[in-house]
């Protein structure tokens, strides 16, 4: 068979593969070196030959209380002062600086470190208790303060990076600098897909009004896992998924035999070479193939009823709008989509924050608090785990100018708050507490890898146990931390 | 035989080698099938050690007392303590296996681990001694008696973590200490004797019994216990601080009438608690736990106390995994609920795969399937039928199906249900009746269905163990504002005429808009109905009304006509690298620039003019010409200072038509973009040339002032 360079290349190399994989089969020919073959390399006799030493995909490690994930990602840093964490000493000591002692030396961005002061400005927004659970909430979100009762308040989260892309990094993939797979990813190599129709791993984003910081796919990626694992971002707009109509001129009937010529091929392929890349590809095409159907039938939200759409307010059929995400969340989420990722952009309110917080509020808090109540009011929230918030929390100083009703906070990761709901998370309880100034966690602090090792446990998984090897090491989510927060399980 | 004991020495070694080996890669290293049987053997190989040191040291300890010769116990002596190191080594070789199996770990493991390594190399150590010292001797050093010694508690220690690990870390001591409560099932219990009690049992019993009843008082018979003992009744009414129980448990230790006395088991703190707590709750004997609300004191203590409720245990076998793999498809999904776990969860996907067979293809693991999602199929009588064979179910959703009330009679006969999903069907205050018989239910959803709200009311005070969820309602008195109308097409120019459209997203709102600049109210403005056409500058605007919601936001679109555009045109000065757009073409293609002047759609000019020519094959009347630029004075961002128009015949026979000033808003009141229009009248031209200059630098009391200014273009227009 003839080959051009490139190919020629591409076999050596597997036929390298191959004599490796011989030579250790040879060298354990000896009893001894079996012993030693064996010991070192686990499935050298089982003939599986996977990387993998995780647990058989698909299933849980153990019984799981939730089922599925929707977060509904905060890009920016959602300010806790001025949302959960009200503190009343800061309105006291408006303009005063902030002692020393409590900043502790913490490092500061390039955008404060210069400021020749640090005075503290108290939240233009009052804090009001609400619910049975009396929790705090701010005057700008008054649809989540109406259901404090079905959510765990988390005050105490504390992550280790101070900017945007290596914070939401770490948030999403449990390391600051890239390149490892994204929760979503994890949890669909850990448990497969529910429904094999949509990818079980969905990205929605909205833009605020806001300051706002990017969003891109390396945030969503599968990392070292088999790209089936990616995720899958779906558009506003009347193509929610890319490429998956059929070219004008194809019909059904021509697709399919289309895909079923290129599976041939693709197999012939693999059959060559062993890249399981070559199978996710095929896969990846006969998802594609069955989405055509299901994706236009979740998509669809015309067919929401008048109080449907009262309740996640009218922007959510306006498609791409936060309320829009919302509501396809649910919708994909109710059609078995393991890991529904929303992210609003808007939320990096260095300065103007008392204007660009109420419009971000606005915009989100109706949608967000009417999830819970449709995913509840349908059964689903107790198997499904929905998460709000950002990638840190904001400084009780101000940045820039400081006015009663005009300052700004810069990011703060030593302490910030989000919640969750459903998913078998104790519901109506507030957890963690931070200083007067909400700069420093005096009790129960959660870092981002308990917080992961949490969502996971909830899922049924172990996050000791949910490895994936890779470069001659095993990796998880959690790295080599997390401690689960039973204290919030119900 | 001197051969053999070569080999056993330097096997022995080896061994060695190989366990510090292992402990030193334990991590990295995997234990293939083959040598796991090698690690099952390390509960049998790990009594030669124990029985060969043991009779080692009651020979090395005491065998000088034997009537027999020194040399012959020295001899034996060194036997057994060559085959202890060496069963100990192979033991621990085993032992480490084993261990790789997983499902070891905690201290006791480890100190079982250690101490098993310390007694392979301990004895090791000591067979070395032996012959190097301890042989020659004519007696036994008391060194190496105390070696032997060591050894054996060494020896005793690994054996009793080891047995703790398989028999449990009380097993020992279990006879002496009481056995422990065994783990509480929070489904069954009931408050009093499963919790309770247990607590009086163990720490009240041994004095308050029919045998001894101190002070009158016997608590074993829940009768006597009411009656109390010769100080009055435990409690009068469920207050605690009145209760003769909580009093004396409460006082202070040294006090005389202190319970339980001085010395004695005390009850721990969550003892107590729970104590006070069912106390506080009435002192009811029969109330289950499961009744109590799960934020109650006692459900905690409950936990604290007795730990968590173990993992449900189900009681029927495990369904063939082929059988379960064979049932999967991409429109059905049914899966263990966990590793190891024989109950299944089974999920359905996409209406138009469901099919008469998808439900009863699953009878094959009915006793399995614990829980089922059904949301959305279109199921059938058939269905309903197939769907009583399920009968370990627990948790069922039906949202958007058409069940009604009889497949709530179905649902009825499935004992172990704790909770169902019915929103979105037609189920009925009957149904739900029927189904709140069920034993084990804890939620039912009922949002959007046919029960009525007053009718939930009652059914839940009526039952109180049960949440009936009816979600959110309409009630008429949320007043939302509607969002703004969308105005199609996108683009503001037009060539000759445009057809508009508008719409809303919410389904049924009432358009009324109006072209003549006036407020669309909702009396007098038009009533959208179709598309329309414009074919000259027209501004519409919109807004949508509908009943139960405040009127919109208005939307407001300005279109301008663009009716005679050039044949050619040349930018006469690049446009700044980061926004050249298509190039000259940008500025007459009809599309409006967006939001963002990065999208292609702008052209954009730092501190210097543009500078742009049109030409036209044919001599055209000029009246207007329109200049579309972008104004966001935070970033720069202004209109041009002055804009030059020329024009004639040709470039060279070209003159100064006009020369603007457009007007530039304060920053308060900026527009985000503007058409600066300029009557620029001119006959039988072909040539024209625009000269669009920005403001350098930024005029005072402007932002950024001092600067230069960008100007931004997205469109020209010739009218």
């Amino acid at each position: 068979m003839k080959k051009d360079g490139m190919l020629e290349k591409e076999v050596e190399q597997a036929r390298l593969y191959e004599n490796r994989r011989q030579f250790l089969s040879r060298l354990s020919i000896g009893i001894g070196s079996a012993a030693l073959g064996s010991l070192l390399i686990p499935d050298l006799f089982s003939g599986k030959g996977g990387d993998s030493d995780g647990p058989a995909p698909g299933i849980p490690h153990f019984a799981p209380k939730a089922k599925r994930v929707i977060y509904l990602f905060q890009s920016g840093g959602v300010s806790q002062l001025e949302s959960f964490d009200g503190k009343p000493k800061l309105r006291e000591m408006m303009g005063q600086d902030l002692p020393e002692s409590v900043r502790g030396g913490q490092r500061l961005t390039g955008m404060t470190a210069g400021q020749a002061s640090f005075p503290l400005v108290g939240s233009y927004y009052d804090f009001a208790q609400y619910g049975k659970s009396g929790a705090w909430v701010s005057s700008a979100f008054p649809h989540m303060a109406k259901i404090v009762d079905d959510l765990c308040i988390i005050r105490s989260l504390h992550t280790d990076a101070i900017n945007h892309d290596p914070a939401i990094t770490f948030f999403q993939t449990g390391a600051q600098q890239g390149n490892r797979p994204s929760m979503g990813a994890w949890l669909s190599y850990g448990l497969g897909s529910e429904n094999q129709n949509l990818p079980a791993f969905c990205v929605l984003v909205s833009k605020g009004r806001g300051n706002g910081q990017g969003v891109y796919a390396k945030l969503w990626t599968n990392g070292f896992l088999d790209s089936v694992h990616q995720g899958v971002q779906l558009m506003g707009g009347p193509d929610p998924v890319l490429y998956l109509g059929n070219p004008p001129g194809t019909d059904k009937v021509s697709r399919r035999k289309l895909f079923d010529k290129l599976a041939e091929l693709n197999l012939l392929q693999f059959e060559a070479f062993g890249d399981p890349e070559i199978t996710a590809k095929v896969q990846q095409y006969e998802m594609a193939y069955r989405m055509q159907t299901s994706v236009p039938e979740v998509t669809d939200l015309s067919k929401e009823p008048d109080h449907i759409v009262k309740l996640y307010g009218p922007d959510c059929l306006v498609p791409g709008t936060y309320a829009a995400n919302c509501l396809l969340a649910r919708k994909l989420s109710e059609n078995g989509v393991r890991f529904v990722q929303l992210y609003h952009q808007g939320w990096d309110q260095h300065g103007n924050l008392p204007n660009e917080m109420a419009t971000q509020a606005k915009d989100v808090d109706q949608a967000s608090a009417a999830l819970v109540t449709d995913l509840k009011q349908r059964g689903l929230l107790d198997e499904t785990l929905v998460i709000w918030g950002g990638e840190f929390g904001r400084t009780s100083y101000c940045q820039g100018r400081l006015e009663f009703n005009n300052y700004g906070r810069d990011h703060h990761p030593r302490c910030f708050s989000v919640w969750m709901a459903g998913g078998g998370i104790k519901p109506g309880i507030v957890y963690g507490e931070t200083d007067e100034f909400s700069y420093n966690i005096v009790k129960d602090p959660v870092h981002v890898h308990d917080f992961h090792a949490t969502i996971l446990h909830q899922l049924g998984l172990n996050h000791e146990k949910l490895t994936y090897r890779h470069l001659g090491r095993r990796y998880r989510l959690t790295d080599v931390a997390g401690t689960v927060v039973k204290d919030i399980l119900v | 035989m001197k051969s053999i004991h070569t080999a056993l020495l330097n096997l022995l070694i080896a061994f060695q080698v190989f366990i510090v080996f292992f402990l030193l890669f334990e991590s990295r290293i995997y234990v293939p099938a083959s040598l796991q049987v090698l690690g099952r053997a390390h509960p049998l190989l790990l009594h030669f050690p124990i029985v060969l040191l043991v009779l080692a040291w009651l020979l090395g300890c005491f065998g000088e007392k034997l009537d027999m010769g020194q040399a012959l116990v020295k001899q034996l002596v060194y036997t057994l303590l060559l085959l202890t190191a060496w069963s100990a080594a192979l033991t621990v070789v085993a032992g480490l296996f084993l261990s790789k199996e997983g499902g070891y770990e905690g201290p006791a493991f480890q100190w079982h681990k250690w101490t098993g390594v310390a007694l392979c190399f301990l004895s090791a150590g000591l067979l070395w001694y032996h012959e190097r010292t301890a042989v020659k001797r004519t007696k036994y050093p008391n060194l190496f008696r105390i070696g032997l010694s060591v050894l054996l508690v060494v020896l005793m220690m690994a054996g009793h973590f080891g047995a703790g690990l398989t028999r449990g870390a009380d097993y020992l001591f279990e006879p002496v200490r009481g056995k422990k409560q065994k783990a509480l099932d929070i489904e069954m219990a009931v408050v009093f004797p499963d919790l309770v009690y247990p607590i009086l049992e163990a720490k009240c019993l041994n004095c308050h019994s029919p045998n001894k009843a101190k002070g009158g008082l016997i608590l074993s018979d829940t009768t006597l216990m009411r009656q109390g003992g010769d100080s009055g009744p435990l409690w009068v009414s469920s207050s605690t601080e009145e209760s003769l129980l909580i009093q004396r448990l409460l006082l202070d230790i040294g006090h005389e009438h202190h319970m339980p006395p001085k010395g004695k088991p005390q009850l721990t703190d969550e003892e107590l608690a729970l104590v006070q707590a069912w106390v506080a709750s009435g002192a009811d004997f029969e109330v289950p736990l499961s009744s109590v609300p799960p934020d109650d004191p006692i459900h905690r203590l409950a936990v604290a106390v007795y730990g968590a409720p173990n993992t449900e245990a189900y009681d029927f076998p495990a369904a063939d995994a082929g059988t379960v793999a064979g049932l999967n498809s991409p429109y059905r999904v049914v899966k263990p609920i966990a590793l190891g776990m024989p109950a299944l969860t089974v999920g359905f996907y996409g209406k138009t795969a469901f099919t008469e067979q998808s439900l009863s293809e699953l009878t094959a693991v009915g006793l399995q399937v614990v829980s089922m999602s059904l949301s959305g199929m279109p199921l059938s009588e058939k269905d309903r039928q197939t769907l009583g064979n399920f009968t370990n179910l627990q948790e069922l959703i039906l949202n958007d199906t058409p069940v009604d009330d009889r497949w709530c009679e179905t649902l009825a006969a499935l004992p172990k249900l704790r909770t169902i999903s019915l929103s979105g069907t037609k189920v009925t205050e009957t149904g739900l009746a029927t189904l709140l018989a069920l034993p084990k239910l804890k939620q039912v959803y009922v949002w959007n269905t046919q029960v009525g709200t007053d009718v939930l009311e009652r059914l839940q005070q009526e039952h109180k163990n049960v949440t009936i969820e009816q979600g959110y309602r309409d009630d008429g008195q949320t007043i939302l504002p509607l969002n703004a109308p969308l105005i199609k097409p996108a683009s503001s120019f037009f060539e000759e005429r445009a057809t508009v459209t508008l719409s809303h997203p919410v389904a049924g709102v009432e358009l009324r808009y109006t072209l003549d600049g006036s407020e669309p109210d909702s009396t007098h403005a038009r009533l959208y109905k179709e598309p329309f056409t414009i074919d000259a500058a027209t501004v519409v605007r919109v807004k949508g009304y509908k009943s139960g919601w405040f009127s919109s936001a208005e939307t407001l679109k300005a279109f301008h006509p663009s009716a005679n555009r050039p044949d050619r045109l040349f930018l006469l000065g690049p446009p700044n690298p980061g926004y050249k757009g298509r190039g000259a073409v940008t500025l007459v293609d009809l599309v409006s620039g967006g939001d963002n002047h990065a999208d292609g759609k702008w052209l954009g000019f730092y501190g210097e003019p543009m500078n742009v020519s049109f030409h036209f094959d044919e001599a055209i009347h000029i009246d207007t010409i329109g200049i579309s630029v972008k104004q966001q004075y935070g970033n720069y961002i202004y209109p041009p200072k002055v804009i030059q128009v020329w024009g004639g015949a040709d470039s060279i026979g070209a003159r100064l038509l006009t020369r603007v000033q457009p007007i530039l808003e304060k920053p308060e009141k900026a527009p985000a973009s503007q058409l600066v229009s300029i009557p620029a009248v001119g006959d039988a031209i072909r040539y024209l040339r625009l000269v669009v200059e920005p403001f350098v630098p930024i005029p005072p009391g402007y932002p950024a002032e001092g600067n230069p200014a960008w100007i931004f273009v997205d469109e020209i227009t010739i009218n």
